[in-house]
């Protein structure tokens, strides 16, 4: 297998769903599928397998799977596949739940709406660095992470106007400006090509802003996780 | 002593003290002077203050000393004033006593029938040594009386206003009584009559009496006795009392007081049944109250109306009907108490019968909230199910028919357009379902989300849309059914675009327009337009577009673009 392949594993429960996203993979050359099944706990087994010998590039997961969440799949292949690039099939319609999928590590979706013609271009953006971002998405976490940054700036935590172009980490979880700027643009409908001429940066740019602001989702739900098992004292002699 | 009775001077042989002028001269009037030899002392050569202390004498009255006058607190004769109602209390200068002999003391009097006319014994002495029993007998004939009054005058008003509201005759008895027992004791502490005499007598004897009459009638009252002569009694001691002043013999008086005793006695034998009946704390006081003021009614008959000694003594009974005042006061208390309990216990009723019917309140309210929701679910279902059926479900009838025709006829299968009912079936569903996405009321996300469905389907028709839409305000009224309608709108907008006007660019702009209020939604394309003479309602969608524009309170028009090319504008209301 050349190293510029790009491998994916698959599992997804529907038959047609199934066979029509192996044969648009199968269409492009570029990408090998390594490992494909129907269900959660067959591709956890296989996941376990292959824990430090071989990572997929992408893992293409049905949240609905018969006999587990398949935000249980994403959790588990980031803690044992830290490498691996995260990706849901989902309905379309649903992207006010994906919200989860990202908390859970997930950095791309694939919208079951037909056009899973363009799944192979879809795993390579994805593979690339990029992940897609609609517009309603962009609005859910604009009123989860907004109102947190209000609060925080309510509260006096220290919160930093960005120069133009720089992007600030912000390790405590809640938007910085620019990535709420991002977020505004995109839930009025901008592409990220507009985006970036609006805001004077390449593409490459808005697209790390939008890997971060799903690194950041993963973040706190992680930090939260944490918390809630500190309180529960968990972690007591 | 001399006594001068109608002009005539009177020698009375009586030396020893008291005189009672009525039992010497019954129904008179007239002057009385008295002589007294005062023993000689030392008061003159130590200097000690020496006072003579009377404890009655009347009617008025002036005072010398060894021919000196030494006192004279109202004219004689003037029956308006009364000097028998309080101790008398003369102080006699050391300079006017003459050593070591006897002090004549001369009192001047004039007297009016039935006043306690008279003189009762006298004590001279030291100061110092008089001054405790003047002002213990003070205590009893004034200022005793002055706080009968007050109580009378406070409780009183206190019955009457709960005789007021509450309309109980028990109250309004005790106001009755109090009234005339404050009159009676007015009288008693006032030193100047407001009628002349015998007026100011029968007025202030009248008062009395009904006062008696009333707090017995009240004692009955809480004993649970009712008298039927009441008003008999009234009228009887009324008369009586002025038999005896018109007729002005002691005797008359003497019946009248004793008299007066008849619903004493009554009152303290129905008061001793309810004892005997009811073995209550209450029913016990009353008792005690009644025998004490039966005793104290029965002593001033004897020791002080029958008895020539009664100069020297005063009544006890207005004294011992305060005790009723008492009674009066523990009652209200007992029942406020008692009303305290009830209402306390009430509230816990109360407050228990609240609980259980916010219970029931609440399981309704659960109840009337399921059904509620459940209505609003069966509406949205159906609202979805027509929405489905007229969007998705016309296309797919069309798409069906398009195949059967085809079926029949070869030549009139056509991929190309089965496609595009295929295609816009999927766009239907599409809407249909995003129009049910959370917005948090924000249109530029239903625009952006209408864009992110149709910008493959724009690609693949070669026509670049430009993007020009601003921070548009948050709509309240922003409902899934409005945002259904305005995605078909635009989604026939672009289909028509796509379909027939041949364009490379569409330009998309969404603005608020604070003047109106609304936001405008624009949609221009460089197309071929189309010609305004010759569209029809019926055209390109069009009527269907403003019949959904119509619905949801919004304005439609389409016009020619600038220099070719076609616009759409779209002006949605905001609440």
């Amino acid at each position: 297998m050349p190293s510029s392949h790009i491998t994916v594993a698959l599992v997804e429960d529907e038959p047609e769903t199934h066979a029509r996203l192996l044969s648009a993979l199968a269409s492009d050359a570029t990408i090998d599928v390594i490992f494909a099944t129907n269900a959660a706990k067959p591709m956890l087994q296989w996941m376990v397998s292959k824990m430090g010998e071989l990572s997929p590039s992408v893992l293409l997961v049905d949240l609905g799977l018969p006999d587990q969440s398949g935000l249980d799949v994403i959790r588990l292949c980031k803690a044992m596949h830290p490498t691996t690039e995260v990706m849901v099939i989902t309905m379309f319609g649903d992207e006010a739940n994906m919200i989860r999928a990202f908390e859970a590590g997930a950095s791309g979706y694939l919208l079951k709406d037909g056009t899973e013609s363009e799944l192979s271009e879809h795993v390579r953006t994805l593979h690339g660095g990029g992940s897609p971002m609609s517009p309603i998405i962009a609005r859910q976490l604009l009123s989860r992470m907004g109102r947190a940054k209000k609060e925080a700036d309510a509260g006096g935590a220290p919160h930093t106007a960005l120069k133009e172009g720089l992007t600030k980490p912000n390790s405590d979880g809640l938007l910085t400006d620019r990535e709420e700027q991002v977020l505004q643009f995109l839930s009025r409908g901008y592409s990220y090509g507009e985006l970036a001429k609006q805001m004077g940066v390449t593409i490459n740019t808005i697209q790390t802003h939008i890997r971060g602001l799903y690194a950041k989702l993963e973040v706190n739900s992680k930090s939260q996780a944490i918390e809630q098992a500190r309180q529960r004292g968990f972690f007591e002699a | 002593m001399q006594v001068t009775v109608a002009g005539k001077n009177t020698l009375v042989d009586k030396q020893s003290l008291p005189f009672r002028w009525d039992f010497n001269f019954p129904g008179e009037n007239g002057r009385a002077q008295y002589a007294i030899s005062l023993p000689a002392n030392s008061g003159a050569i130590n200097r000690e203050m020496y006072a003579v202390y009377i404890p009655r004498v009347g009617n008025q009255v002036h005072a010398y000393l060894n021919g000196y006058l030494l006192d004279a607190p109202s004219a004689l004769d003037d029956s308006l004033q009364d000097a028998s109602k309080q101790p008398y209390w003369l102080s006699i200068p050391s300079v006017l006593l003459l050593p070591n002999r006897p002090n004549i003391l001369r009192l001047d009097t004039t007297v009016q029938a039935l006043r306690w006319g008279g003189l009762s014994e006298i004590y001279y002495g030291p100061e110092r040594e008089l001054r405790w029993q003047y002002a213990w007998s003070y205590w009893w004939q004034q200022s005793s009386y002055l706080v009968i009054f007050s109580s009378l005058f406070l409780m009183g008003m206190i019955s009457w206003a709960l005789w007021l509201k509450q309309r109980e005759g028990l109250y309004g008895l005790f106001a009755l009584s109090a009234m005339w027992g404050g009159l009676s004791a007015i009288n008693q502490f006032s030193a100047t009559a407001w009628l002349p005499w015998p007026l100011q007598g029968i007025t202030a004897s009248v008062a009395l009496a009904w006062h008696i009459v009333f707090m017995t009638r009240f004692t009955l009252g809480i004993a649970g006795r009712t008298s039927p002569w009441v008003r008999l009694t009234l009228l009887a001691s009324a008369l009586s009392v002025g038999i005896a002043f018109v007729l002005a013999e002691p005797i008359y008086w003497t019946l009248t007081v004793a008299l007066l005793l008849l619903p004493i006695v009554a009152a303290l034998i129905y008061t001793a049944r309810a004892v005997d009946q009811d073995q209550s704390k209450q029913a016990k006081l009353l008792f005690v109250v009644s025998l004490v003021v039966a005793l104290t009614a029965l002593r001033d008959l004897f020791v002080v109306h029958l008895s020539a000694q009664g100069m020297s003594h005063f009544t006890l009974l207005p004294h011992t009907l305060f005790l009723y005042v008492i009674m009066m006061g523990w009652i209200l208390v007992q029942r406020y108490t008692e009303q305290h309990q009830l209402y306390h216990q009430l509230n816990v009723t109360l407050e228990q019968r609240v609980k259980e019917r916010e219970q029931q309140l609440s399981h309704s309210f659960e109840k009337i909230q399921m059904q509620g929701e459940e209505r609003a679910r069966l509406v949205e279902r159906q609202r979805i199910m027509s929405d489905i059926h007229d969007g998705v479900g016309g296309q797919l009838v069309g798409l069906v028919n398009m195949m059967k025709r085809g079926e029949a006829n070869q030549s009139l299968f056509d991929q190309k357009q089965l496609s595009e009912h295929a295609q816009m079936a999927l766009d239907e569903l599409r809407v249909a379902v995003d129009a049910m996405q959370p917005v948090d009321g924000d249109l530029a996300t239903v625009l952006a989300t209408l864009r992110y469905r149709l910008e493959p389907r724009l690609k693949a028709s070669d026509i670049a849309l430009a993007w020009r839409v601003q921070v548009l305000p948050i709509m309240v009224d922003l409902t899934p059914q409005k945002v259904l309608q305005i995605q078909r709108i635009l989604l026939e907008a672009f289909t028509n675009i796509i379909k027939h006007s041949h364009a490379t660019t569409a330009t998309m702009v969404a603005q608020h327009k604070p003047s109106v209020p609304c936001v405008q939604i624009v949609l221009v394309d460089d197309g071929v337009g189309f010609d305004p003479d010759t569209l029809t309602s019926q055209g390109h969608g069009l009527g269907n577009m403003r019949f959904r524009a119509q619905a949801i309170g919004a304005k439609l028009s389409m016009t020619k673009g600038l220099p070719k090319g076609s616009v759409l504008t779209l002006e949605i209301p905001i609440a």
